[in-house]
């Protein structure tokens, strides 16, 4: 078991720089002033990068800030997965509040974005052209959505 | 279908404890469920997207609150915690597109083993005996809501008021 340094701690979280391919829809979700993001991950493909949890998938979780409204955040996933869909891509985009449990430390509910592509059995080069065609749609309609929103056009049904 | 020999005892049709799950949400009388996966973990089941984790899908009850909605969630997370599970409990309302027709947000309950790796028929009994938590977890809900009573979320866990 390796020994612990003095003043280290066990298990001891550390943060990691966020990974090169998810960053531009990282930064545009940032720009909206609405939230905070907290974790990302790009989506990793090939059998070597495989763990006990699937992570064939691109991803983002962020906290809605407290002084922004829930209606307001709602309403930007909500157009970004309805400009995301009727695309040719060969990605499915989903957006999701999660509920966390109260015996947690932080229990605000999070939101998450999540790029999957359509056929798993597809090649792992072909399912990372995919994912990365899909931040990038993804992080274009994370800008368009935030300028409607700056400009009090975003409909908040 | 083979007929069972006689003398024994009739053949009982095997019923995953998902149907049970599904039953209980849908009497709770807060949510209608629509769409169930009991995970398909064998590999001749599997397909383009992934099947490997159990998935329920509902919608809010007509004069059900989002906010009631939310607190059933977090209570069935929360005390799936409490369980010596193998499995991940995870809850979520999910924003679908406004095109669709029903573009109202659903709900999904997810149930998925700790561990991908795990072979399929201990994945079976991980989520078997996680299904079977969440039943208990939500018919206790129901139970209290019968009793006239209101879970209230605390800090660290759930209070019955009247």
């Amino acid at each position: 078991m390796k020994k612990l340094k003095k003043g280290e701690q066990p298990m001891a979280w550390k943060p990691r720089p966020i990974e090169p391919k998810i960053k531009p829809l990282v930064d545009a979700l940032m720009q909206t002033k609405l939230l905070k993001t907290f974790s990302s991950c790009q989506g990793h493909y090939r059998g070597t990068d495989q763990l006990q949890q699937d992570r064939n998938f691109a991803d983002v979780r962020f906290w809605k800030l407290p002084k922004a409204s829930e209606k307001e955040l709602q309403a930007i996933l909500v157009y970004v997965v309805s400009e995301f869909w009727p695309q040719k891509t060969d990605m499915t985009m989903e957006a999701f509040k999660k509920y966390i449990p109260s015996a947690a430390v932080n229990d605000d509910p999070i939101y998450l974005i999540t790029l999957t592509p359509l056929d798993r059995f597809d090649h792992p080069h072909k399912k990372r052209k995919d994912t990365d065609n899909g931040i990038k749609l993804a992080t274009e309609l994370v800008k368009i959505a935030t300028r409607l929103n700056k400009e009090g056009k975003l409909v908040v049904k | 279908m083979k007929s069972p020999a006689k003398g024994s005892q009739k053949a009982v049709p095997k019923v995953r404890p998902l149907a049970q799950l599904v039953q209980a949400l849908n009497d709770t009388n807060l949510v209608d469920t629509f769409s169930s996966c009991q995970g398909n973990l064998e590999g001749y089941d599997q397909q383009e997207m992934d099947q490997t984790i159990v998935d329920i899908r509902f919608y809010g009850s007509k004069m059900v609150s989002d906010n009631d909605i939310q607190t059933l969630m977090e209570f069935i997370i929360t005390k799936a915690m409490t369980y010596d599970l193998e499995v991940f409990v995870d809850a979520y309302k999910k924003y679908k597109p406004h095109q669709h027709i029903l573009h109202s947000p659903i709900y999904v309950l997810k149930i998925r083993p700790c561990n991908s790796f795990d072979d399929s028929l201990k994945k079976r009994k991980d989520i078997d005996a996680g299904v079977k938590a969440v039943t208990e977890i939500v018919q206790l809900a129901t139970k209290i809501k019968e009793e006239g009573m209101r879970l209230i979320p605390i800090r660290g866990g759930f209070a019955k008021t009247s």
